[in-house]
């Protein structure tokens, strides 16, 4: 219980310090926002009317302790330029974030999880060999190069996939109508697909692993004594590796999490790494910093996971 | 020169350093023997800039919507890409191991407050916020290099610290302290030779995390203006809306990039299983 | 080697400012001890730095950049560095302006050309911080074509945007003039005086009148698109074309790939495509045909009854998209909701206005009157202001808890009269817009849909595989090597329009070096104008004719104004030398000795003979 306490008393102090730093940055980022969103022609005395409605003419320490309350209870306020409260802003595009990143670690998972299964079951085969040199190039390429690369080639030159965006003009109305629609499927597509080439890897490596080390213990003769099929034996195997696996997996996606900024650029997705660096260009300082924060938040959170799951596997890393 | 044999004794290893080798011979002598600079516009005989054309005799890797030759832009950016991978693997993994040493073999406060930092670290998405304080400040390459090194020194902190964690046990670290060796001895003596293969490690992870930081933050117009990296050529070529059509201009920069990386990926793994298969972290 | 304080590392300014402007409780309070070192030399033009807030006279780092640029040099003293900010977006005025550099150094001036985002780009122009040369393109929204946006604002001696600090007390009394002058007539020839002085004493420098507006469109499916001056055929600030375009096929849908979309759906607080998207759903009062000239819209006529009273006569007959008809309540409501709440987007255009009264509601008419003369009347007043429902709008703020600030007005499916329903919606992927047939401009096609395709890669090919027919365009222009590569696909037409765009570099008269009109002479025969225009924008441009923003073919343009000093670096040199000018062993430039009279009676009177000096004087 203390142990936890003490997690999620650590997890406070760096959110803390995560925030402070932002609220640093975010006061010194140039370009007073009211001169920028006003019209040039609008007098000065304007511009210092709306800077005292948005609360910057303040002292810092008000603004830093307006801020720091604010964000620990998620009232992230208006956007400055887009009539909508940041949270409607950001709980649209997390879920449309959500709606790439989702369905590829799905398919990572299971084909990387079956992948991997067989590459250790075959020890030493051409197939081990190629399954695991090819995600291991395909796991360090850039994946903004592969993006573009697969653009170039599936929307540009065959034109069989759409060249970005969630759904094309006239889709379903509505998220979960879109998210059913096979529209949203093509589009999902070469996104998609980058992100698994990158993904899949993982759990390939994991569980290969996971199944030599199953294959190369006593235990296995046990299996087999007890007249377990050689499918029940690699289904058990595999089985051991999954808790790892989840591990890994919470890392990666806050990794990814990181990375999606560039594929959301590339591919046109309306998700919250490209709603980011809109904010940032428009100098929408509450959509940037809250967004910042949310991605932060989300990665501390699934670091803490990863802690905890590993600490289930490995009693020893206590 | 041990380490080295056991890269050599893995083919791909042997693969990645010849590439590695070939990129940094390029790097030094690349601008050299560029046919132009990095932002000249290369003319035709009649005058005319020389636009968008197809690799020709003239330009062996065709040109830029502005008439630059992408050959020459290939070869500067050798230089930049190496530049960066060089000077923010040595930076993040000095500060990496600095912090790990310190942390793992104080242990206490200090080690508490490092790891703290550490965690703050790791909750920084990085991209958007090497984006903020690019914003900030004005885009350099020397900003970037920084901004990296703060990205990964993270990573090897953790696991240099874990791994003096494991030394600090040993008996050859009590035989040392009974022989009357302080602290700083020990640390330099007896610790640090044995996390330095592990930081060596992570510094050509570092090589491959900063060449593909840099070309990110450049694809997306971040970089530095006055340097020509793949990355910045990669934005222009987006910019111009040339994916379609200019491959000639797309795919050397996108080749050399993914080539590049990908060569130091596989000289750290068979690095990697030298100092311990048990490492193999994936 | 840089003398001013430009280098350092770029410190909380505004924080450490909003600390001191808290602790001494307000903005609003002129600070003596600063302004008493700089002085003007007509006391008129010292209210431009002692606005409020934290600029100028107030902003040490503006202090810290002026004050040795106001030190008179000593002898032997190198003309110092250049600096130029160029925000990171505008590769194209960089890779100018490595041209420019270059070429400059031949003369013993070096640049210190540095590359910023877009915000802080914006921020130091706004501050007067950003340097020796503002450059800054023309975008264009149908009320610049009102010479007063850039004429005033660029140039005036009180504009805070008149970045270079330029004072030519001739230039602002024929500014003061035409705002005043409601006779177009009358007010074109003040505005044509205006551009021969602004020519004549070298202030801003064009580099080019470009990029050219080229545009693709799928001429498969669509005939009859409108060629807006200025504008092109896909601007929805021009949108002519998706009123009268004919449709070849069975498809009566027009879809327009854009950039981006609508930041808000609501009109008051808009701030780039809703403003002109905004005034499809709403009416503006007039409008302008593609060839900029001014046609009533809602108003269906306007008469002048003295320099500062109008008669608006409001089109008969008109309806909102819910069904409701349209009065001259509504035009009065509009206004009164105007003045009372909105200080932002409209207020340009109604900061003058009076009050507005019913004259006569059977016929329809409002009369407008100003606080004093009014010249923009027009082209700016009529063009920008719209009619709203009173019926939906007369309670709004109250009910909406809006406190005194209509920006923050939710209006989620704005209702107007204009030739187009807001249709259906998503956020930063699509909007359809529905034509209203019963509207008098008659649209033929029956909707428009905006998608938005945020490359120009995602653009192209659309237009290439017929997903969309044209693109929007008043951000996105195609270069002559990507039109080249449409001109090849079939059912696609390029169309060329001429155009009204300028980049220009307004240096700083205020400042030394640039006091010396000598130096400036010389420094605008140092421009490459021609590789702009040829190599950056590949020919799609062209050499400016006069140093002015109102290009030819705009509708304000002085025709006959000096030539702009070709690019010539001999004659560049010459002039430095006849000036006094020298050149230090390293190559770089060096002011005349300090007992040059030439020299100093140049730098103290800053524009050329024959006019008057109004800024900055030298300290000492």
């Amino acid at each position: 219980m203390a142990a936890v306490l003490r997690r999620v008393l650590l997890l406070a102090l760096t959110v803390w310090c995560i925030l402070s730093i932002m609220f640093v940055l975010f006061k010194l980022l140039p370009g007073d926002p009211a001169t920028i969103f006003v019209d040039n022609n609008m007098p000065m005395e304007m511009i210092e009317h709306q800077r005292q409605l948005w609360g910057l003419n303040d002292p810092w320490w008000v603004q830093y302790l307006r801020y720091i309350v604010n964000m620990a209870l998620f009232r992230f306020g208006d956007s400055f330029f887009q009539n909508q409260t940041v949270a409607d802003i950001l709980a649209e595009k997390v879920a449309n974030t959500c709606a790439m990143i989702v369905p590829a670690l799905l398919v990572s998972v299971v084909f990387g999880t079956i992948l991997g299964a067989l590459a250790g079951w075959k020890r030493g085969s051409r197939f081990e060999q190629a399954t695991v040199t090819t995600s291991l190039l395909l796991h360090s390429a850039p994946s903004f190069f592969m993006g573009i690369l697969v653009l170039m080639v599936f929307s540009y030159q065959l034109r069989w996939l759409p060249p970005g965006g969630m759904v094309s003009l006239g889709g379903p109305e509505g998220f979960w109508a879109m998210i059913a629609s096979r529209d949203y499927l093509k589009h999902l597509i070469l996104p998609g697909l980058v992100l698994v080439s990158r993904e899949i890897t993982g759990p390939i490596l994991l569980v290969r692993s996971s199944m030599l080390e199953v294959k190369g213990s006593d235990f296995i003769d046990i299996l087999r004594a007890k007249g377990l099929t050689e499918r029940r034996i690699l289904v058990h195997a595999t089985r051991n590796a999954l808790l790892p696996l989840v591990t890994y997996i919470a890392v990666m996606t806050g990794l990814l999490l990181q990375g999606q900024v560039l594929l959301e650029i590339i591919f046109a997705w309306p998700g919250i790494g490209r709603e980011l660096v809109t904010a940032l260009g428009d100098l929408d300082y509450p959509v940037a910093q809250a967004a910042l924060y949310v991605m932060a938040l989300v990665i501390l959170l699934l670091n803490l996971l990863a802690d905890v799951l590993y600490g289930l596997i490995d009693p020893r890393s206590r | 020169m041990q380490g080295l044999r056991v890269i050599l004794r893995y083919p791909s290893g042997t693969a990645g350093l010849i590439v590695v080798g070939v990129f940094a011979v390029l790097a030094v002598v690349g601008p050299l023997i560029a046919p132009h600079g990095p932002f000249e516009v290369v003319y035709r005989a009649d005058h005319s800039v020389l636009r968008l054309a197809q690799p020709t005799g003239q330009a062996w890797f065709g040109t830029t919507n502005q008439g630059m030759d992408v050959f020459s832009q290939l070869l500067w950016g050798t230089r930049v890409a190496l530049i960066v991978g060089l000077l923010s693997a040595i930076g993040s993994v000095i500060l990496g191991t600095v912090v790990g040493l310190v942390a793992g073999y104080f242990g206490g406060w200090i080690d508490e407050v490092l790891m703290r930092l550490t965690d703050v670290a790791f909750g920084i998405p990085f991209l958007p916020f090497a984006m903020v304080v690019i914003s900030i400040t004005r885009p350099s390459l020397g900003l970037v290099i920084l901004l990296v090194v703060f990205f990964l020194w993270r990573t090897t902190a953790r696991v240099i610290r874990a791994q003096v964690l494991s030394l600090r046990a040993r008996p050859f670290i009590w035989a040392a302290r009974a022989a009357g060796a302080g602290d700083l001895r020990i640390l330099v003596r007896h610790i640090t030779p044995n996390v330095l293969p592990l930081s060596f490690l992570y510094a050509a992870i570092g090589v491959q995390a900063g060449v593909m930081l840099e070309a990110a933050l450049s694809f997306l117009g971040y970089g530095d203006p006055n340097a020509m990296s793949w990355g910045t050529m990669l934005n222009a070529a987006f910019q111009a809306g040339a994916m379609r059509t200019a491959w000639w201009w797309v795919l050397p920069p996108g080749i050399a990039l993914s080539l590049f990386v990908i060569a130091i990926f596989m000289i750290a793994r068979a690095y990697e299983e030298l100092l311990n298969p048990r490492l193999r972290v994936i | 080697m840089t003398q001013q304080g430009n280098g350092g590392p770029p410190i909380a300014r505004r924080t450490l400012l909003q600390l001191a402007g808290a602790s001494i409780g307000g903005t609003a309070l002129p600070a003596r001890a600063a302004d008493s070192e700089f002085a003007v030399a007509n006391a008129k033009y010292s209210a431009l730095y002692q606005r409020t807030g934290t600029y100028y006279t107030k902003d040490p780092q503006w202090i810290s950049w002026t004050r040795p640029r106001l030190t008179w040099p000593k002898a032997g003293e190198k003309v110092p560095e250049l600096t130029v900010m160029i925000p990171s977006v505008q590769t194209n005025w960089l890779d100018a302006w490595r041209k420019f550099a270059a070429d400059a150094g031949k003369l013993g001036l070096k640049y210190n050309i540095q590359q910023v985002s877009e915000a802080r780009w914006l921020d130091m122009i706004n501050l007067h911080t950003h340097g020796d040369v503002e450059v800054h393109s023309a975008i264009l929204r149908p009320e610049r074509v009102d010479p007063a946006e850039w004429a005033t604002s660029r140039a005036y001696g009180l504009d805070r945007r008149n970045y270079g600090e330029w004072v030519n007390q001739q230039y602002d009394a024929l500014i003061e003039a035409q705002v005043a002058e409601s006779d177009p007539a009358k007010r074109l020839k003040l505005v044509q005086d205006a551009q021969r002085i602004l020519a004549d004493d070298l202030y801003i420098t064009q580099f080019g009148w470009g990029p050219g507006v080229i545009e693709a469109y799928n001429s498969a499916a669509w005939d009859g698109v409108v060629q807006t001056r200025g504008f092109g055929i896909g601007s929805f600030n021009a949108f002519h074309t998706f009123l009268r375009a004919r449709p070849k096929t069975e498809r009566r849908k027009m879809i327009v790939g854009t950039h981006s979309l609508l930041e808000t759906t609501s009109i008051i607080a808009a701030g780039n495509n809703m403003r002109a998207i905004g005034r499809m759903i709403y009416d503006r009062l007039a409008y302008m045909d593609e060839n900029l000239k001014i046609i009533p819209w809602a108003a269906e006529s306007w008469t002048r009854v003295d320099d500062r009273t109008w008669d608006i006569r409001l089109r008969p007959g008109m309806t909102f998209h819910d069904g409701k008809p349209v009065t001259i309540d509504d035009l009065q409501f509009t206004f009164d909701f105007m003045l009372k709440w909105e200080r932002g987007n409209f207020w340009t255009a109604n900061q003058f206005l009076q009050k507005t009264e019913v004259t006569d509601a059977a016929n329809g008419i409002l009369r407008a009157t100003f606080k004093q003369p009014y010249g923009q009347f027009e082209s700016y007043f009529l063009q920008l202001n719209v009619i709203l429902p009173k019926h939906i709008w007369h309670n709004m703020m109250a009910e909406q808890g809006a406190g005194d600030d209509p920006m923050r007005l939710r209006i989620d499916k704005p209702i107007g009269s204009g030739p187009f329903r807001f249709g259906r919606y998503r956020k930063d992927a699509e909007l359809q817009l529905i034509a209203d047939k019963s509207h008098f401009s008659k649209p033929s096609v029956d909707e428009v849909w905006a998608v938005v395709t945020p490359s120009i890669d995602g653009l192209l090919g659309r237009l290439q595989g017929g997903d969309i027919d044209l693109i929007e365009s008043s951000d996105t222009h195609l270069t002559p090597s990507q039109a080249k590569q449409l001109a090849d696909a079939s059912g696609i037409t390029i169309v060329h329009t001429p155009d009204l765009n300028w980049l220009h570099g307004v240096p700083r008269p205020s400042n030394m070096p640039w006091r010396d009109y000598e130096f400036r002479r010389a420094w605008h025969h140092s421009i490459d104008r021609e590789f702009l225009v040829k190599v950056v924008w590949e020919g799609s441009g062209r050499l400016p004719a006069g140093n002015t923003f109102l290009v030819e073919g705009n509708p304000w343009n002085n025709p006959s104004l000096p030539p702009v000093p070709p690019f010539d670096l001999d004659k560049a040199r010459d002039i430095l030398k006849a000036a006094g000018y020298s050149w230090a062993d390293d190559g770089r430039l060096v002011y005349p000795p300090p007992t040059d009279a030439g020299f100093r009676k140049r730098v103290q009177q800053v524009c050329k003979d024959g006019y008057t000096w109004g800024g900055l004087e030298m300290l000492g």
